[in-house]
């Protein structure tokens, strides 16, 4: 067990785009305590999203080091990778990414399903359910069970991919740009929302935003620039 | 889970998925019919061969036939899996009835009923003695007159039916039909005056036989001479005795007729008298010397073997008969009357074996323990059985017709397993497009901690469960369709004028109308795996999709 939720030292990472090497990241180091609620502010295109996804352990370094809960994660098996991003990291996108076959109760149980074997599953259905209903219900969606995401706006499908991060209770939970399609009011409650999860629950937050006004609400601002944070 | 969660889900919810279904339904559905009609028509012919010769034929090569041939068979039953063997002879004559012009050209049977019975289904399809379990060449008349009967009340509501209050229909055709079928009741009308006449003379026969069996010896006595003459007219009346009936094959041209929607009408039926003429060549003579046999015989039943070709050509007389007049019967030394110098003979000996032994390499080890026997016998009896006997099993004896049949059942199957092995591509087509349409999602799962191995599995569940689903589709379908297969077709002949069945063609009533299942079962598990196969490529492809493309962009 570590104090740290999150520890990166020196992470690179470059795209080849042509012949051009894009250096996105060059040497980035932060931490990141438990219970902390952290925002990473930068400019559109400074590689917020790719720092995220590194840590998501969505995507690989080409050098430097993360440690999850003093667990590194560069050197580790697929099969325990996965269960990282199934169990222990909650993932909310910019662009929400729901199965639009999927309703809403289901879209939230998928990371339980995909945790889970057939038979254990039927074990554990209803648990899981009640479970998912609580939570969609603290994010005001309990009128929306049965709904698909098509037939919800923005922010409601934004919070569904909050409650879908949220219910496997990962220890840490990254949103990228969560706000970034809503217009102001609507991002102002999701805000307000993964705030109250972080004081109610001591649910440890990287958010990433390039608007500072929102990024002011956390507990510290880290910024991306020239692919290097700066506190 | 969430694979068969989301395979699941996906089937229900693609429109592209009912496609793959619908394909694989088609092919399950064609193979099916293809498979079971095919196999059935194998089947009929099969059955049919084997109701003609029994499970193993005994067969002499020469028209002089087999002889000891009662011995034979008694040794053959020895042998454990024999459970029956019984003498047949099949020769060619005329049958032709007295006082008309009507002649034809036919096969002659000669057979022992009760054993014929044991050695095939033959019991199933007569006409008075249906399903009895040992039919004999004397049925009790009263029988035969209430089944003939019946068949004349079936006839009159025929024509009630096209033409209803008497009168005559007004299509040419229908009232041709009923001009037909009154001759046609007339005829049956004759045969039951026969049969009526033959109940009413049975009871005085029966006394003066007896009277003359007491009186015997004196011949002299003009009693008795009278009581004899009496007992002649009687008889000339009367139908022949048990030695000179007749069953005949429900088709022979001209003895009967098919209405258009397949019911047969019987004209010559049980009761009529029938002349057999045969050319006597069971026995080796000069060509000169040959002069026809032949005899007078009452018709006492009709039968049906479901096969059109022997059922339009053979009629069957009693075996013992046929052997007189084709020349088989015993000859006797020229020094001692006593002596025989010859046996008597017939064209073959059919065996059947014991139920359940119907594979054919089991056949073919009973046919050699056969041949075992038949090789002693001939050791111990010289001369006896003849030159050059040979015995097959059914389906070697009948494998100029089957063994075509067989090729081209297969040659079908390989041919239409082609054509279907097409949908595994327009699975893969279509699998193909769903995972690009959902590389997102795909990303997605990924991203939620799904494994490379638990996205392909979601696609080959996918595709599994679209070739489940296609199969019980298809098999569906494809059970009612070959159920009905028969009616359908009545339907098309009466809608377009087209049939593809024809029985002159196919030897064949009907269709064969049975799903094979075992067939069934091969071709839904082919439609899984093909199901499988489709998805393969596509499910590789999403498997190795990396997350980040594509859930960095909307
Ligand atoms: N797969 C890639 N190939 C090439 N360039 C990439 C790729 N992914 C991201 N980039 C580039 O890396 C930079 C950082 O991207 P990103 O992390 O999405 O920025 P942000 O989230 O801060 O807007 C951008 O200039 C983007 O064009
Ligand atoms: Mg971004």
């Amino acid at each position: 067990m570590s104090e740290l939720a999150v520890n990166a030292t020196d992470l690179h990472k470059t795209y080849s785009m042509g012949k051009v090497p894009l250096h996105v990241l060059r040497g980035v180091s932060f931490s990141v305590k438990k219970g902390e609620f952290v925002c990473i502010v930068g400019a559109s295109g400074s590689g917020k999203s790719t720092l995220l996804h590194l840590v998501g352990l969505v995507d690989k370094a080409d050098k430097g080091r993360i440690f999850l809960d003093g667990t590194d994660i560069g050197k580790l098996p697929n099969r325990r990778r996965n269960r990282m991003r199934c169990g222990e990291v909650g993932f909310v996108f910019q662009f929400y990414h729901l199965l639009p076959e999927l309703t809403v109760m289901e879209n939230t149980l998928l990371p339980s399903m995909v945790d889970s074997s057939a038979v254990g599953w039927v074990g554990r259905r209803r648990h899981r359910r009640t479970q998912a209903a609580k939570l969609l219900e603290r994010l005001g969606l309990g009128e929306r069970l049965k709904h698909r995401p098509k037939e919800l706006s923005g922010g409601e499908r934004q919070r569904v991919a909050i409650a879908r991060a949220m219910i496997n209770s990962p220890g840490l939970l990254l949103a990228d740009e969560p706000t970034g399609n809503l217009d102001s009011k609507t991002g102002g409650r999701i805000l307000d929302l993964l705030r109250r999860f972080n004081q109610e629950t001591g649910q440890t937050i990287v958010m990433v935003t390039h608007d500072s006004a929102l990024a002011s609400q956390a507990d510290r601002v880290l910024h991306l620039l020239d692919g290097r944070l700066n506190g | 889970m969430y694979k068969l969660f989301l395979c699941l889900r996906y089937l229900r919810s693609k429109v592209l998925a009912y496609f793959a279904v619908l394909s694989v339904a088609v092919c399950v559905f064609m193979l099916l019919l293809v498979v079971s009609v095919m196999n059935g028509f194998l089947e009929q012919i099969e059955r049919a061969a084997k109701g003609l010769h029994g499970d193993v034929v005994i067969e002499s090569a020469t028209l002089s036939g087999l002889g000891m041939y009662d011995e034979l068979s008694a040794e053959l039953k020895e042998i454990p899996e024999v459970e029956a063997a019984t003498p047949f002879i099949l020769t060619f004559g005329i049958i032709r009835i007295p006082g008309t012009d009507y002649r034809q050209t036919v096969q002659v049977a000669g057979v022992r009923l009760a054993e014929r019975a044991v050695v095939s289904d033959f019991e199933e399809g007569l006409f008075v003695q249906q399903g009895v379990e040992e039919p004999t060449w004397d049925p009790s008349v009263e029988k035969v007159l209430a089944r003939l009967n019946k068949e004349s009340d079936r006839t009159q509501a025929i024509i009630d039916g096209l033409a209803g209050g008497g009168g005559m229909p007004e299509s040419p055709e229908d009232a041709d039909m009923v001009r037909r079928l009154r001759s046609a009741l007339g005829f049956q009308a004759d045969a039951a005056f026969k049969l009526e006449r033959a109940l009413e003379y049975s009871e005085e026969l029966r006394r003066i036989e007896q009277q003359l069996e007491q009186a015997s010896s004196d011949s002299t006595d003009p009693e008795i001479v009278e009581l004899a003459e009496r007992r002649d007219e009687l008889l000339q009346r009367s139908i022949h005795p048990p030695k000179y009936r007749m069953i005949l094959g429900l088709g022979i041209p001209g003895l009967s007729f098919r209405m258009p929607d397949g019911r047969t009408v019987r004209m010559v039926s049980p009761g009529h008298e029938v002349e057999l003429v045969l050319a006597p060549l069971g026995r080796r003579m000069a060509m000169a010397d040959i002069a026809p046999n032949r005899a007078m015989f009452t018709v006492i039943d009709d039968v049906t073997t479901d096969v059109w070709s022997v059922d339009k050509n053979i009629v069957y007389a009693p075996f013992e008969t046929l052997q007189e007049l084709n020349n088989m019967s015993a000859e006797y030394s020229a020094d001692d009357p006593t002596e025989v110098a010859v046996p008597s003979r017939c064209s073959a000996i059919h065996v059947k074996v014991a139920p359940g032994l119907t594979d054919e390499r089991e056949l073919r080890g009973i046919r050699d323990k056969v041949r075992g026997v038949v090789a002693d016998f001939e050791h111990r009896n010289p001369g006896a059985t003849g030159p050059g006997v040979s015995v097959q099993t059914w389906r070697e004896r009948q494998r100029d017709v089957i063994a075509p049949i067989e090729k081209q059942r297969t040659l079908t199957v390989i041919m239409f397993t082609i054509m279907s092995s097409a949908m595994v591509f327009l699975i893969l087509v279509i699998f193909y497009s769903i995972v690009v349409q959902k590389t997102r999602e795909i990303g997605l799962l990924k991203a939620l901690g799904a494994s490379h191995g638990g996205v392909a599995g979601i696609f080959l569940g996918y595709g599994a469960a679209v070739g489940v689903v296609g199969s019980i589709i298809g098999t569906i379908g494809g059970y009612y369709f070959v159920k009905h297969i028969n009616p359908i077709q009545d339907w098309v002949d009466d809608a377009f004028g087209f049939r593809v069945w024809e029985r002159d063609v196919f030897m064949f009533e009907r269709i064969p109308n049975q799903v094979d299942w075992q067939a069934a079962g091969i071709i839904v598990a082919g439609a899984i795996v093909a199901g499988l196969l489709g998805a393969i490529i596509p499910a590789i492809r999403a498997a190795k999709m990396q997350p980040v493309e594509a859930l960095r962009y909307e």
